[in-house]
């Protein structure tokens, strides 16, 4: 896909019905082709759709399952509903409970569940339409964009005991937070039209 | 044969009505030799092993339902309602944007931001599209989170009270209706149409009193054939300008014309109330769901002798 003659939404913070959102949604409506659009940003926001996505693409992605009550540590828990965007990582027995009443609003909603393997911790990195600063994260980051057309995206991932690196989940990095080279990349990449 | 899964929560069996559906649903289904098992969150793993999936749960981009229409999506099934259809049709902007770009006749239609709601902006609007207006916010459903202003005040009140939810909610014209119309269009093909009778003293089909009450009004039936050609052809429109799934689509009737109201996905599909005078609902969803175009005019009656034989 050409990243050329279209538009890019840098607003960063893309919250449903929030402003980064409405300006995709007005420019789709206008019939400009944008990224993201407005199911780019939700595709890569609902945990499992991002993680299902991911995994069709062939790129490496935890274990996870859909519950609103009982999960098993070691796992990285995320809620899924429209009053609250929160995780929390469960390494041993004895908190489930408690998170599982919490992000799921006492039972109510649902809560995605990553399997955390063995020897493996969590990471992050920014990714900035396809290139990050760190070369190790470099294949991932081009890859979120080339999948997710999601320009801004802080990025989590597992990293196994090996080094090796699954993906696990995107959230929101505004642009107001980018590095200067990373607005020197933006830079190198746009022109601006506000 | 098909496997077809009908993805539910559990508060989607809290209506006998609603489960009388469902029931109908199956028993089409099975009688025309297709499967169909009820799904609930901890089944979602399963969703790829079906043919098609039909969601009877609350849609919104944010909640499970919308997991389920993508993993749908995303393993080939046929499903109802798509990704899209929850997209346009949870956030009346983003649907009202679609409406007014296909030509659709809709109240006036403003959206309106923080910047807006202050009494100069309040006076203006009440001038303009007259008063009471009507205010939404973006994702409201079942009638909650829409409201009349009467004055500039109230607007600046109500409106913020909403800009809790959105950084963008609606502001319309109130049209005073003499009848109001849901018409149920699956596929671009009008499906049902009945009249959702306002409980006495309301304004809206809907309503909640003050000790949390639900008050609902009553549904009545119509066949396609006896209602205006043009209601029918209005609410195509407007269902066309979303997609091609299953929709209700709500208009007022002010004279000889029709006014869309919203367009909603997931509409209520509730024994003996939208089925009244169309029982080939549940024939024509199935077969949109196994994706036989051939039979869809063939009305229940006739399917059901004809599998009994």
């Amino acid at each position: 896909m050409s990243d050329e003659n279209c538009f890019v939404n840098l607003a960063g913070n893309y919250d449903y019905l929030e402003t980064g959102y409405y300006a995709s949604q007005e420019m789709e409506a206008n019939g400009k082709i944008i990224h993201p659009t407005c199911k780019e940003i939700l595709d890569s926001s609902v945990v499992p759709v991002f993680l299902e996505r991911a995994q069709q693409e062939g790129l490496p992605v935890p274990e996870y399952y859909i519950t609103n009550e009982y999960f098993e540590p070691p796992v990285i828990v995320d809620s899924i509903n429209p009053f609250m965007t929160r995780q929390s990582v469960v390494l041993k027995n004895g908190h489930q409970e408690r998170v599982a009443k919490s992000l799921t609003r006492n039972y109510t909603y649902a809560i995605c569940c990553q399997i955390l393997p063995q020897g493996a911790r969590i990471g992050e990195f920014r990714s900035v339409m396809g290139w990050c600063v760190k070369p190790r994260y470099l294949p991932l980051s081009r890859e979120v964009w080339r999948i997710f057309r999601m320009p801004l995206a802080l990025v989590r991932v597992i990293i196994l005991e090996d080094g090796n690196l699954m993906l696990s989940r995107l959230q929101e990095l505004s642009y107001s937070k980018l590095s200067p080279a990373e607005s020197r990349y933006i830079e190198s990449k746009v022109q601006w039209q506000i | 044969m098909a496997n077809i899964g009908v993805y539910i929560e559990r508060y989607t069996l809290s209506r006998s009505e609603e489960m009388g559906a469902l029931m109908k649903l199956g028993q089409v289904a099975h009688m025309q030799g297709h499967r169909l098992d009820f799904l609930f969150r901890a089944d979602m793993y399963k969703i790829p092993h079906y043919d098609a999936i039909f969601i009877r749960a609350l849609t919104d981009p944010l909640n499970s339902s919308y997991i389920a229409s993508c993993l749908a999506e995303l393993n080939g099934l046929r499903v109802i309602d798509d990704t899209n259809s929850i997209i346009i049709c949870c956030d009346k902007v983003n649907m009202y944007r679609h409406l007014k770009k296909a030509g659709v006749p809709i109240p006036e239609t403003v959206f309106l931001t923080e910047a807006d709601l202050n009494i100069k902006r309040g006076i203006e609007l009440i001038d303009s599209l007259g008063a009471p207006l009507v205010l939404k916010a973006p994702n409201s459903s079942f009638s909650l989170y829409v409201e009349r202003a009467y004055t500039a005040e109230e607007f600046v009140r109500i409106g913020k009270k909403y800009l809790r939810r959105a950084d963008l909610i609606v502001a319309q014209r109130f049209v005073r209706s003499e009848f109001d119309w849901r018409v149920g269009v699956l596929a671009g093909e009008p499906l049902y149409v009945c009249q959702y009778l306002f409980p006495k003293k309301r304004w809206k089909i809907h309503n909640y009193v003050e000790d949390g009450k639900e008050i609902y009004g009553n549904v009545k039936g119509f066949e396609l054939s006896k209602v205006s050609s043009k209601l029918l052809d209005t609410a195509v429109q407007a269902a066309n300008a979303i997609g091609k799934g299953l929709y209700g689509v709500d208009l007022k009737q002010v004279g000889d014309q029709y006014v869309v109201i919203e367009v909603n996905d997931n509409p209520t599909i509730a024994e003996d109330e939208e089925d009244q005078k169309a029982p080939h609902i549940y024939d024509r969803l199935i077969h949109y769901l196994v994706g036989d175009k051939s039979r869809d005019d063939i009305p229940l009656k006739e399917v059901i002798l004809h599998n009994i034989k």
